[in-house]
């Protein structure tokens, strides 16, 4: 996969306004997506994280098998919408 | 002499430059500019969520009809677009993840998006796109621009990427380029795109949009109700033609469609209430709190239920305005006459207190803020080249009602009071005039005009109405319907209908949409580039090949050019409208519409969405030109020197214009800014004709030489363009509105006759005197600009700068609405104005930093400066400004 490692963006408390950058609910702060997270951090689901994905490392995108047909998937995508999503 | 290559002043004298402001305008409240505040600084930004799911279940499902795949698709996306909340904001819904965002809709046209050249830069790379504002032009951090305009994740390019790769030799483009290659012309059309005769293959780049939406159903009857309708309606034609034996079965598929968009929209709904229930309960500041409970009290009440406030009718309004824009790349659907849509929710609340006319500017004050925080995803010659990224979300005010009285009312004064306090590119505003609106109204409009916002454009509406009648009168249109009218996208005149909405047993006449897009047919048509080929026997010499059939003819008289200039101008029409005609076909049969074609009559009784000629009116499609006044203007120098006075002969003026009057060419320069251009070294050798073409008659002074021109090329136009047949059938109608396209079409021609030079903007607009030749005042402007009727043409727009001093005070507000009335009254169809000092926007270029929201109005839109090409800034600043004789 690509780019894995965490960023605001995975925070459930953060609001984004760009690619760049968003706001944390909690501070009411406008904040940069690449910046340390705090101890606050409240991870979402995200494909990564679920049982149904699967990826070999060389490769940046991985595959889910929660749907009745298996597809193509990015680790980055939130999964909170997603009625399959199982988190491991 | 007068110069069309203006000099540009030092940067020492622009630092010290003084300038008359804007009068003081108001503000928006806290909240609101906190929101604005955001916008501003939010960069253009695309994720692919709606993208990814859109392609995985349209994948999914191969092999079913195709339009329950498309609705299935849709619906998935919807499903699945997280929902945002952003602190403060009281309307919500947004176009996708991000603030500030869009996303990519391959299954229309994505090649460029795999194209490493065209992700990094426009079509005309930085003179088409500024630096400033939120556009990324170049990679940071963790941030990669998309098409020299959009930032996207790092970690997201490959998945965007793959959806691309996925949608290739099956989306839109790629059919339809499967297909093109059997048709007569196909060379000569890539010719055309190539040197911008023509600007794109617009009839897959942008799918729907310049036209007005039209909310009567949901509002109507809300959503449950809506869906149980539709229920009735599947199971009543299901398996059954009905004596139509092509269409009759499809009226199934296409009822069981909307179901399937209505519940995916319904879902989007739900999930961003769930969300706000979550906050709720999460937040401990009280007045947070109840923001939070009264949206999701909105938005549990509009996923199943009619509208019973003016907060729900509007979120309403707002969520299906945002739905029809995700359909497809879209530009310029419009919300139409808002004010009397919403009228009856507004009237009811206010008369029972349940809400307060500051509540309710502050809701209208979001919804700008909203608008103009949704960008648009499509070619990057579109989204750069044509319009800046502008999505015209056209607001129509005042007009007449069905009864043909003032359609003005209270909740208008109050769009308007929005668009003052809380001044942004979105929506746009336009005013409907007619003499039966009130004084008082008008000079609110001209009070907004006086901010400096570039809105209310003031468009006739007697005119508008007659357009309308001739347009759309052999199908059914009426003057009543006709009164309907609104405008689409930037100018385009769209055709409506009255429906009768009922409120708490009170009926309500609301105007809304009724016909299709006007994005197709033949846009935009460089017609200075035409006149070009005529004078090099089809020949380009900028990319040096042979464009057109040569005609080998030499001109004996005016008429013979002029004559060969009609014929080059109707082979190239000949010629696109068939590709045109095409790629709309390919898309309304694998990307039909369903959520913005359900909402107008007649689809939803007919059962036939708008591909299928659905709607009541389906003759909208145009033949939109670019650079009228360079091209009439380039005329009239060629009548005069070479027939009348005789003083040159044609092929010495060819050889002025192909070396540029002696000046280094745009690209020698390094930049295609009319205020940048220079004289090569020791050359003088044109300067003699270059100054008598600069003097040659202009458009816009009242003169009877150059008017002439004017009115026998328009009268010919209109008669021509309706030759030419749409794929709908219908005739063509020619249009005479361009956005931002008199830049980059104007940098790839030549010099023109009219002293212009090589690879600078063309005349702004249609009927605009070029910058700085208007020199009679403005009324011999509208003299010479009404010459011809203008209800045989789409829109013919008039740009006009008026510095501050002019208009100054309530004498000038009042001496402002005389001049707008004068146009109008004349016969003009549309003026809209930038009122400015000059000075100010010089300033602007100097010190972008002071002015991230200084708004100008470019040509149908109003943009901000700082994210205007520098080209098109420029052409802005020369533009003719009127201090005295107002």
């Amino acid at each position: 996969m690509g780019i894995t490692s965490i960023t605001h963006a995975d925070c459930d408390n953060f609001v984004s306004l760009d690619v760049a950058k968003g706001i944390c609910r909690l501070s009411d702060q406008i904040i940069l997506i690449d910046s340390e997270v705090c101890s606050n951090f409240d991870q979402i689901p995200k494909c990564r994280n679920c049982k149904f994905f699967s990826n070999d490392d060389t490769e940046e995108l991985g595959i889910c098998s929660g749907r009745e047909k298996q597809y193509w998937v990015d680790g980055n995508y939130r999964a909170q919408l997603c009625g399959e999503f199982e988190g491991i | 002499m007068a110069s069309l290559a203006i000099t540009k002043s030092t940067p020492e004298t622009e630092r010290k430059l003084q300038f008359v402001p804007r009068e003081p305008k108001k503000e928006a409240n806290e909240t609101v500019q906190k929101l604005l505040g955001h916008y501003y600084n939010s960069l253009s930004s695309i994720d692919t969520e709606f993208t990814y799911w859109y392609t995985r279940r349209w994948d999914e499902l191969e092999g079913i009809v195709l339009t329950l795949r498309r609705a299935e698709a849709l619906k998935s996306a919807f499903e699945h677009l997280t929902p945002s909340i952003v602190p403060g904001e009281k309307l919500v819904m947004q176009k996708c993840l991000n603030y500030r965002g869009s996303f990519p809709m391959p299954w229309v046209a994505g090649s460029f998006l795999l194209e490493e050249e065209t992700q990094k830069a426009a079509s005309s790379g930085k003179n088409v796109l500024a630096a400033g504002g939120g556009n990324v032009t170049d990679d940071f951090g963790n941030v990669v621009s998309i098409s020299g305009k959009f930032g996207l994740r790092k970690e997201e390019k490959a998945a965007l990427r793959r959806l691309a790769e996925s949608w290739k030799g099956r989306s839109v483009e790629a059919i339809t380029k499967q297909v093109e290659q059997f048709v007569p012309g196909a060379e000569l059309k890539n010719k055309l795109i190539g040197t911008k005769v023509t600007f794109d293959d617009s009839g897959y780049t942008l799918v729907q949009g310049r036209e007005t939406m039209n909310l009567y159903y949901p509002l109507q009857f809300g959503l449950q109700e809506l869906l149980n309708l539709l229920a009735e309606r599947c199971a009543e034609v299901a398996g059954k033609a009905e004596g139509d034996g092509v269409s009759g079965i499809d009226r199934f598929y296409y009822y069981r469609s909307v179901i399937l968009v209505l519940e995916g929209i319904q879902s989007w709904i739900l999930r961003h209430a769930e969300l706000a229930r979550k906050l709720e309960k999460r937040e401990n500041r009280e007045d947070y709190k109840t923001n939070y409970r009264e949206i999701a009290e909105t938005l549990e009440w509009i996923a199943y239920e009619k509208p019973q406030t003016f907060r729900q009718a509007f979120q309403l309004f707002h969520t299906f305005h945002i739905a029809a824009v995700n359909e497809d790349p879209i530009c310029g659907v419009s919300p139409g006459r808002e004010g009397q849509i919403l009228y009856p929710w507004f009237e009811q609340d206010i008369e029972a207190g349940r809400t307060t006319e500051e509540e309710v500017l502050e809701l209208l004050e979001m919804q700008r803020v909203k608008l103009t925080c949704m960008d648009i995803f499509a070619s990057p010659n579109i989204v750069g080249g044509a319009n800046s990224g502008n999505t015209y979300n056209n607001l129509a005010l005042g007009g007449v009602k069905k009864d043909g009285s003032s359609a003005v009312n209270r909740l208008e004064y109050l769009i308007l009071e929005a668009g003052i306090r809380c001044s942004t590119p979105q929506p746009t505003l336009t005013c409907l005039y007619d003499e039966k609106l009130p004084e008082e109204f008008l000079l609110k409009c001209v009070e907004c005009n006086k901010t400096g916002t570039g809105y209310p454009a003031w468009i006739n509406n007697q005119n508008s109405i007659q357009i309308l009648l001739k347009q759309f009168g052999h199908e059914g249109m009426t003057v009543e319907d006709a009164r309907a009218v609104a405008i689409g996208g930037c100018l385009a005149v769209a055709p409506g209908v009255f429906d009768t909405i009922t409120l708490n047993g009170k009926k309500y006449d609301i105007p809304g949409g009724a016909g299709l897009t006007t994005l197709g047919g033949v846009l935009s048509l460089a017609l200075p580039k035409i006149l070009e080929l005529v004078l090099n026997n089809g020949y380009d010499h900028r990319v040096k090949g042979q464009i057109l059939e040569p005609h080998n003819r030499i001109f004996e008289t005016f008429d013979e050019l002029f004559n060969q200039f009609k014929a080059y101008y109707h082979m190239v029409v000949d010629v696109l409208i068939r590709f045109n005609n095409i790629q709309m076909d390919i898309c309304r049969k694998n990307n039909m519409s369903i959520i913005n074609s359900f909402m107008k009559p007649d689809c939803l009784k007919k059962g036939l969405h708008n591909g299928q000629k659905g709607y009541r009116y389906n003759s909208t499609l145009m033949v939109i030109s670019c650079g009228t006044i360079t091209m009439i203007n380039s005329l009239i120098a060629i009548k005069k020197l070479i027939f009348e006075d005789e003083k040159y002969e044609l092929d010495e003026l060819n050889n002025a214009l192909l070396n540029n009057f002696g000046y280094l060419t745009a690209e020698e320069v390094g930049s295609f800014s009319l205020f940048d251009q220079k004289k090569r070294d020791n050359s003088s050798e044109f300067d003699d004709i270059y100054r008598d073409c600069l003097r040659a008659p202009k458009h816009g002074n009242a003169d009877p030489l150059a008017d002439d021109i004017l009115k026998q090329f328009e009268d010919w136009l209109y008669q021509d363009v309706n030759t030419f047949e749409s794929l709908y059938g219908e005739k063509l109608h020619p249009g005479q509105f361009v956005t931002g396209h008199h830049g980059p079409q104007g940098s790839v021609t030549l010099a023109s006759a009219d002293g212009r030079l090589s690879g600078t903007t063309y005349t702004d607009a249609s009927m605009s005197a070029y910058p700085g030749t208007d020199k009679n005042g403005p009324y011999a402007l509208f003299q010479s600009a009404t010459v011809w009727d203008h209800t045989n043409s789409q829109s013919s727009q008039l740009n006009m700068k008026l510095h501050p001093t002019a208009v100054a005070g309530v004498a000038g507000t009042k001496k402002m609405l005389g001049l707008t009335r004068s146009y109008m009254r004349k016969g003009g169809q549309h003026i809209q104005y930038n009122v400015v000092d000059s000075n100010c926007l010089r300033d602007a270029q100097q010190n972008p930093q002071h002015y991230r929201d200084l708004l100008v109005r470019v040509s149908g839109f109003t943009h901000y400066w700082c994210e205007l090409s520098k080209p098109i800034q420029d052409e802005v600043i020369a533009r003719t400004e009127y201090e005295r004789g107002v």
